[in-house]
C-alpha cells in the first residue's frame, strides 16, 4: 500500500441467487462500475443473434422504450453509461452489460444517482420493450444495418483486416475462425423471433457473473443485486480455454492483394500453453521479450536494426494457445521481414539472449500488471481471470512474484514450443 | 507554488515555474501505481511554415526531430527506460511535442532519463539516414488509412493559408530535405526551457518535483514567438469527391470560422463546449433528429461532430459513414440552415448535466488525465476553472454561434466506395 493511505476492504466472492457477485472495494475511482456477463457455449448457429442482442436491447426498455429515452435517462444520471457487447473468451461466448456512474458525493448539491442508475441497469437486462412479446422488427432491422456497416468500417483498418483474413485460414476448421461481432453475410437472417428466442435462452441457461468496482459499502451493494437480480439454477459449465488445434505438416501461406501502399504481414503461431497453465507466466514473459513492446527482440531487430517496417509487434491469445506477429512492412522486402521474423524467435528459443533482456521484458509485464489495478476495467479483468480459471483471488503481489520467478530456461523453453501454422501477406497493386 | 483545488471534485494541480523559466505542474493522484510524466515542447507541424514559426522549416521537422531523439549511438533509451521500470513514448501534433513516460516503480530516475533524452541529443547522420527510411514507412501507413486521408483532404479545402493544413509527419519528398544540420537548428531554436512544459501525474509529492526540475541544469535561450496567420471565412475548395477501396461511403462535412477572432485561449475552450451543446441539441442521441437520421440510413454509429477553436484557426468537422452521401449532406446542412429551431433548453440542461458526469469521470485514469490537462496547460488554461464555466454557458450562447453556420463557410468531402 502507498505512503499511509487508509487501506480499502478486501475484495469479496458472494454466492447470488444464480450467480456469484465479485466485489471489490476501492475509494480510486470517481466512479463506480458494475458488470453482468452471461456465458454460454460459442456456437456458429448463435453468433449473430448474440452479436445483436446487446444493441437490440439498448435501444430501449419496457419503462424507457426509445433510444432517446433512454439516452436523456443516463444524461440526467450525470452521463451515466450502460453499455453491452458480446466476445468469444475460451470456448463462451460471453454477453456482457455494463454501468458505470459518477459516485454521489462528486455530483452537485446532493444528487444521488446510484440506485436509479441500478434501476436502468436492471431494466435493460431483464425489462426489454417488446411488441407481442417480441424484440421489435424495426429494431432489428435498424441493428443489423448498423452492425453491418461497422464490419464494413473494419475493412478500411488493413492491418486488422489482414489479421482477420490470417485467422480464417489458420482456424479454418475451429471455433476461432468466426468474429464474435457477427457474420457479415448472414446477418440479415436475423428474426425478431430468433433473436426474442436468443434473449430468452440466454436469460434461463447462462452461467452468470456480476462484478461491482467502486467506492461503496459491498453490504449495500450485495443488498442492492439482490433486490434486483436473480435467477434460477442453470447447468452451464463454462469452458474458459479454447484448446481445439490441429496438427501441422507444413506453414500455410496466403498471399492476397489490395489497395495499399505499405505490405502487410501476419505471422501465427500455435502455442499449447494456455491462460491456467503452470507455464502461463513464462508464456506471458516469453511475449513481452519476442514482440509485445518496443524494447522486444522483433522491434529491436526487425525495425530498428533492419529499418524494414514500421510496426512490428506480437500477441499472446493466452484463451486460445496462439501467438500472432503484425507487421507493416516496405513493398518488396516482406520475404526479408519474415525470414528476420523467423530469426529472432530461433535466437529467443536457443536462450540466445541476456539476463539485461529477461529483465527488461519481466519489467514490463509487472508494470502492466500493477497499471492495471489503476483502472476499474482492468481490476474487473484481473479478478475475472482468477475467479474463473484458478478459482482464488487475485493477488497484486502475487501475481508478480510469480514473473519474476520465471527462468530463461522456461522463456525459451515457451518460445521453441511455437509452431508457425499461417503465414499471411497483404501487398500492394500495381507494382 | 501556485495550488489550485476544486473542492468538490477533491482534485488538486500545484504548478510552480523554475528559475529556468521552464513550467511545472503536478497533479497528485494518491493510490495509483502509475506515475506518468510528461515533457511537451511547444513546437509542432504549423511551427515549420516561415509564415507563423521563427524560420521555415521543411515540413515534416518537428515529428523528424522527436524520432531522431530516441536514435542514440550508445544506448537505445527504450531499453534505459525499462530497465528502470519504465516506458517512453512520444507524438508531434500541429503545435506540440510531447515527450512521455510512465512507471510503476519510482518516478525520479524516468524523469532524468526523459529530461537527458530530450535535451542531449546525438543526431548522427548516420542515425538521420535510418530515421528517414523508418518515416518513410510510417508515412506510407497513413497513406494507407483513409480516416487519415480524409481528414488531410478536408483540412486542405477548408485552409489556404495556415499550415496546420500541413501533414504532421511530411511527405516522402519533404523529409528527403531533412538532415542532421536543420534538426539541430531546429532544437537549438525551440527546445528551450521557456518554450517547454513538464506535468507530472500520479502518487507524487509536488515539492519534490519542484525540486527535481530546478535541480536539473538546463540551457538559457529565448521563448520564440508564434505569428498569427490570418485566415478569411471562405474555404479553399467547397467539395471533394473522390474514389477509395472501402465498403461504405465516408462523408466529413466542415465549416470554417474566420481568425483571428480576438479571444483568449479560454474563451475559445468555452465556445468549444458551447459547440458541443448546439450539437447535442440538433442532432445528438437524444435528439428527435438523430432518430431519423439513423431511420433513414443517412448515419450510422461512426456519426460524430466537434469544433476545434484555435485562436488563428478554427473550424467545425462533422463526420459520418453512410450508404447515401449526397441525402445525408442535404439533410445536415438543413439543420443547420433552422439551427435556432432545434434549440430546446431541457435538452440542453440534460446535456449540461452528462458534460459535468464527464468530467468528473475524466480524474479516474492518470493517462488520461495527463493528456488532458497537458493540453489544456499548454494554453494556460485552468482546468478547474473550465469545468466551472460549463454551468455559465447559457441558451444565448449558443445562439451566439448560428450565425457562423454560414453557407458560404462549409466544405464538404466525400470518399465513395467502388
Amino acid at each position: 500500500m502507498i505512503r499511509g493511505e487508509r487501506r480499502d476492504p478486501e475484495p469479496r466472492l458472494l454466492e447470488m441467487e444464480g450467480y456469484r457477485l465479485r466485489l471489490v472495494p476501492t475509494t480510486k475511482f470517481k466512479t463506480s462500475y458494475f458488470q453482468l456477463r452471461f456465458s454460454a457455449p460459442f456456437r456458429p448457429e448463435t453468433l449473430n443473434l448474440r452479436a445483436l442482442l446487446p444493441y437490440a436491447l439498448l435501444d430501449g426498455t419496457a419503462t424507457l422504450p426509445t433510444k432517446r429515452l433512454f439516452q436523456n435517462r443516463c444524461d440526467r444520471l450525470y452521463g451515466a453509461q450502460v453499455g453491452a457487447g458480446v466476445a468469444k473468451q475460451g470456448m463462451m461466448s460471453v454477453v456482457t452489460f455494463s454501468l458505470s456512474v459518477v459516485n454521489d458525493h462528486y455530483l452537485p448539491g446532493d444528487a444521488r444517482v446510484l440506485d436509479e442508475a441500478l434501476d436502468l441497469f436492471h431494466d435493460v437486462v431483464l425489462r426489454p420493450r417488446t411488441y407481442r412479446g417480441l424484440i421489435r422488427a424495426g429494431v432489428v432491422k435498424d441493428e443489423v444495418r448498423l452492425l453491418r456497416e461497422d464490419i464494413e468500417a473494419d475493412y478500411a483498418d488493413k492491418a486488422e483486416y489482414a489479421f482477420q483474413r490470417m485467422s480464417e485460414a489458420m482456424f479454418k476448421d475451429e471455433l476461432a475462425r468466426y468474429r464474435a461481432k457477427g457474420d457479415y453475410d448472414t446477418l440479415d437472417k436475423v428474426t425478431p423471433e430468433g433473436l426474442t428466442e436468443a434473449y430468452r435462452d440466454m436469460l434461463a441457461n447462462d452461467f452468470v457473473e456480476a462484478v461491482a468496482v467502486g467506492d461503496f459499502d459491498s453490504d449495500e451493494i450485495a443488498r442492492a443485486f439482490s433486490r434486483r437480480f436473480a435467477f434460477s439454477p442453470r447447468p452451464t459449465v463454462p469452458v474458459w480455454t479454447d484448446t481445439e488445434t490441429k496438427d501441422i505438416t507444413d506453414v500455410q501461406r496466403v498471399v492476397e492483394e489490395g489497395d495499399v501502399s505499405q505490405a502487410r504481414l501476419v505471422l501465427g503461431y500455435r502455442l499449447p500453453t494456455r491462460s491456467g497453465s503452470k507455464d502461463y507466466y513464462a508464456a506471458v514473459v516469453g511475449n513481452a521479450l519476442f514482440g509485445d513492446s518496443d524494447t522486444s527482440m522483433l522491434f529491436r531487430t526487425v525495425r530498428e536494426k533492419e529499418h524494414l517496417c514500421y510496426y512490428v509487434y506480437s500477441v499472446y491469445a493466452a484463451g486460445k494457445g496462439a501467438v500472432f506477429v503484425s507487421a507493416g512492412v516496405e513493398p518488396g522486402r516482406e520475404d526479408q521481414a519474415s525470414a528476420v521474423i523467423g530469426r529472432v524467435k530461433d535466437d529467443l528459443a536457443a536462450g540466445r539472449f541476456s539476463e539485461d533482456d529477461l529483465t527488461i521484458a519481466k519489467n514490463a509485464v509487472v508494470k502492466r500488471m500493477r497499471q492495471s489495478t489503476d483502472s476499474l476495467r482492468g481490476i474487473v479483468a484481473d479478478h475475472a481471470h482468477f475467479d474463473r480459471l484458478y478459482g482464488i483471488p487475485y493477488d497484486l503481489d502475487r501475481a508478480v512474484a510469480a514473473v519474476q520467478a520465471v527462468t530463461a530456461e522456461a522463456v525459451a523453453a515457451q518460445i521453441a514450443l511455437l509452431i508457425e501454422d499461417t503465414e499471411y501477406r497483404l501487398t500492394g497493386r500495381n507494382r | 507554488m501556485d495550488t489550485a483545488f476544486a473542492r468538490k471534485l477533491n482534485e488538486t494541480i500545484v504548478r510552480k515555474t523554475t528559475s529556468a523559466g521552464l513550467r511545472v505542474a503536478v497533479v497528485p493522484k494518491p493510490g495509483f501505481h502509475k506515475t506518468e510524466i510528461h515533457l511537451a515542447v511547444e513546437f509542432g507541424s504549423i511551427d515549420e511554415d516561415g509564415a507563423r514559426g521563427l524560420n521555415a522549416f521543411p515540413q515534416g521537422t518537428a515529428h523528424f526531430l522527436e524520432h531522431m531523439l530516441f536514435e542514440n549511438e550508445e544506448a537505445d533509451p527504450s531499453q534505459a527506460f525499462a530497465r528502470v521500470g519504465a516506458q517512453v513514448n512520444a507524438y508531434t501534433a500541429a503545435d506540440v511535442t510531447d515527450y512521455y513516460c510512465s512507471t510503476t516503480e519510482a518516478w525520479e530516475p524516468a524523469a532524468e532519463l526523459l529530461f537527458s533524452l530530450v535535451f542531449h541529443p546525438s543526431i548522427p547522420e548516420a542515425g538521420v539516414l535510418k530515421e528517414r527510411s523508418i518515416i518513410a514507412r510510417e508515412i506510407q501507413m497513413y497513406e494507407d488509412d483513409v480516416n487519415d486521408l480524409i481528414y488531410e483532404d478536408f483540412l486542405h479545402a477548408l485552409y489556404a493559408a495556415h499550415p496546420v493544413a500541413h501533414p504532421i509527419a511530411g511527405t516522402a519528398k519533404s523529409i528527403q530535405a531533412i538532415d542532421s544540420e536543420v534538426l539541430r537548428r531546429a532544437h537549438a531554436a525551440y527546445y528551450v526551457p521557456s518554450n517547454m512544459r513538464l506535468l507530472v501525474v500520479g502518487d507524487v509529492d509536488p515539492e519534490a518535483v519542484f525540486a527535481f526540475a530546478e535541480g536539473i541544469p538546463l540551457p538559457g535561450g529565448v521563448r520564440p514567438e508564434r505569428a498569427s496567420v490570418p485566415e478569411s471565412r471562405i474555404p479553399a475548395k467547397t467539395a471533394v469527391t473522390k474514389k477509395k477501396d472501402i465498403r461504405n461511403d465516408m462523408l466529413m462535412l466542415g465549416v470554417k470560422f474566420g481568425r483571428p477572432n480576438g479571444k483568449s485561449c479560454f474563451q475559445n475552450d468555452v465556445e468549444e463546449i458551447a459547440w458541443a451543446f448546439l450539437f447535442d441539441c440538433l442532432f445528438g442521441k437524444a435528439s428527435k433528429n438523430h432518430r431519423d437520421l439513423v431511420r433513414k440510413g443517412f448515419v450510422n454509429e461512426a456519426f460524430e461532430a466537434s469544433a476545434q477553436c484555435e485562436p488563428d484557426y478554427g473550424h467545425l468537422v462533422v463526420y459520418t459513414e453512410t450508404k447515401k452521401p449526397a441525402s445525408a449532406a442535404k439533410a445536415l446542412w438543413a439543420l443547420f440552415d433552422h439551427a435556432a429551431d432545434h434549440l430546446d433548453p431541457v435538452r440542453f440542461e440534460t446535456a449540461k448535466r452528462r458534460l459535468v458526469g464527464n468530467s468528473v469521470q475524466s480524474f479516474n485514469s492518470v493517462s488520461a488525465l495527463a493528456g488532458f490537462i497537458l493540453d489544456y496547460e499548454l494554453e494556460d488554461v485552468d482546468v478547474f476553472e473550465l469545468i466551472e464555466a460549463i454551468d455559465r454557458i447559457t441558451l444565448d450562447d449558443l445562439k451566439a454561434l448560428i450565425p457562423a453556420l454560414d453557407s458560404s463557410a462549409r466544405v464538404s468531402v466525400v470518399y465513395r466506395r467502388p
